[in-house]
């Protein structure tokens, strides 16, 4: 069986050769143990200093991230902190389709009959367009149930990073940055939610 | 076209700027609320962190690689980076990755995208380390200790011998021409750099046992 120094080599000439070079991967090659733990710290060390990856814009397409950066990026401007990032993949990980995460969310608010207006604001908290100050506890609370996370997990991740853009929330950027999914979802929903008449669920979602 | 006084930059320029300035410019578009292009910036920045990033799936369950992996993109877009170089930014990076790999492992139900870091907004090592965290320890975390103490006991040009030899795996006869020894010394300092690292781990293994 290689040891550690020699497994390193071979993972860095894989890495740097652009084979697919799973750190994870590399490890199995050793059982549980010291010397396992030493060529993690070995690869460690080597990723630490390893450079960028030269910018390739057909690469960053394959590799999936697009979809995360683009939300990432949202949410620097986003007046609910990293929920545009979030929540969607929170949403995923609990293996929720929206439409059902709408419904449960409208029905554990006792808001049943307007599920087309908390499917509104559940849109605008996933792209950040809603402000998480708004929101009431009643809403975290009930969306953490459904998630799986605690609702002052969820009020810490909606605060707004400090300084931000100078005046005015792009908000029209946001619409010329959203991605086609989103668009759709949006051309979907019904008109913006304050241009009807106020509500309980204006209230929940905005008045908190 | 920038807009308040932001200058922006082409995708093929931005490619071209190291981690520091690139950050630096990300916070630049930022406070001019130009999202498109800080949009390019973020893609950039987190494509060219990848295998940075990757160290995380030596330190959490292969289920929990992708969350935390995101937690450590989301913190270091979200934070404000004050130094001046790539190895300050490269420091504070692993920090960053540090912290997140503690959060997870203080809690492994809770998404760890959701831990908000109180000093996010700073890029000081000296706050960050003010923070209550659970250290990931274990054997991983001691011999990532010994692999920095056998790299950090060794001189300047030693470590210029490691860092190109042993971690950008050139050529023997290359790296000896730019740390400006012999070839042969290249394969000693190698060697015992190995030997320390094991020696390290033995006496740790040692004093547990």
């Amino acid at each position: 069986m290689a040891d550690a120094h020699t497994l390193l080599e071979q993972y860095i000439s894989a890495h740097r050769g652009g084979e697919e070079a799973d750190p994870a991967a590399w490890l199995d090659r050793l059982p549980d143990g010291g010397e396992r733990a030493k060529l993690a710290a070995l690869i460690d060390a080597y990723l630490s200093r390893a450079p960028m990856r030269e910018w390739d814009p057909d690469a960053f397409r394959a590799s999936g991230l697009a979809p995360f950066a683009e939300r990432a990026n949202l949410a620097l401007y986003s007046e609910a902190g990293s929920w545009p990032a979030v929540l969607p993949q929170l949403r995923e990980k609990a293996r929720i389709k929206r439409s059902d995460l709408v419904a449960r969310l409208a029905s554990a608010l006792g808001a049943q009959d307007k599920q087309a207006k908390v499917n509104g604001y559940y849109h605008e908290m996933e792209t950040g367009l809603l402000p998480s100050d708004g929101v009431d506890d009643r809403v975290l609370d009930a969306l953490g149930s459904i998630l799986g996370q605690s609702a002052e997990a969820l009020r810490s991740a909606g605060r707004a990073v400090g300084a931000g853009p100078q005046g005015a929330p792009p908000a029209a950027a946001f619409a010329r940055t959203a991605s086609d999914a989103q668009t759709e979802i949006e051309a979907s929903l019904p008109k913006a939610a304050a241009e009807q008449e106020w509500d309980e669920v204006d209230q929940l979602f905005r008045g908190g | 076209m920038g807009s308040r006084g932001f200058k922006r930059k082409g995708e093929h320029e931005l490619a071209q700027l190291p981690e520091d300035k690139l950050i630096a410019y990300l916070a630049s578009a930022r406070t001019a609320g130009d999202v498109e292009a800080s949009g390019t910036a973020v893609a950039i920045l987190i494509y060219g962190l990848m295998d940075n990033v990757q160290r995380v799936a030596l330190k959490v369950p292969r289920e929990a690689v992708e969350e935390v992996s995101e937690s450590v993109l989301l913190s270091v877009l979200r934070s404000e980076f004050a130094g001046s170089s790539v190895g300050e930014f490269r420091k504070w990076t692993g920090t960053i990755i540090q912290r997140r790999v503690a959060d997870y492992h203080r809690d492994p139900k809770r998404d760890v995208r959701l831990v908000a870091l109180p000093t996010e907004h700073l890029g000081d090592e000296e706050i960050w380390g003010d923070e209550p965290s659970v250290e990931f320890e274990g054997e991983a975390v001691d011999a990532e200790r010994a692999v920095e103490q056998a790299y950090g006991d060794l001189n300047d040009k030693h470590q210029l011998v490691i860092d190109l030899y042993v971690f950008a795996d050139l050529p023997a006869r290359e790296a000896a021409e730019q740390a400006g020894v012999s070839e042969a010394n290249v394969h000693k300092i190698a060697q015992r750099f190995r030997d320390h690292l094991d020696k390290l781990l033995k006496d740790d293994s040692d004093t547990q046992g």
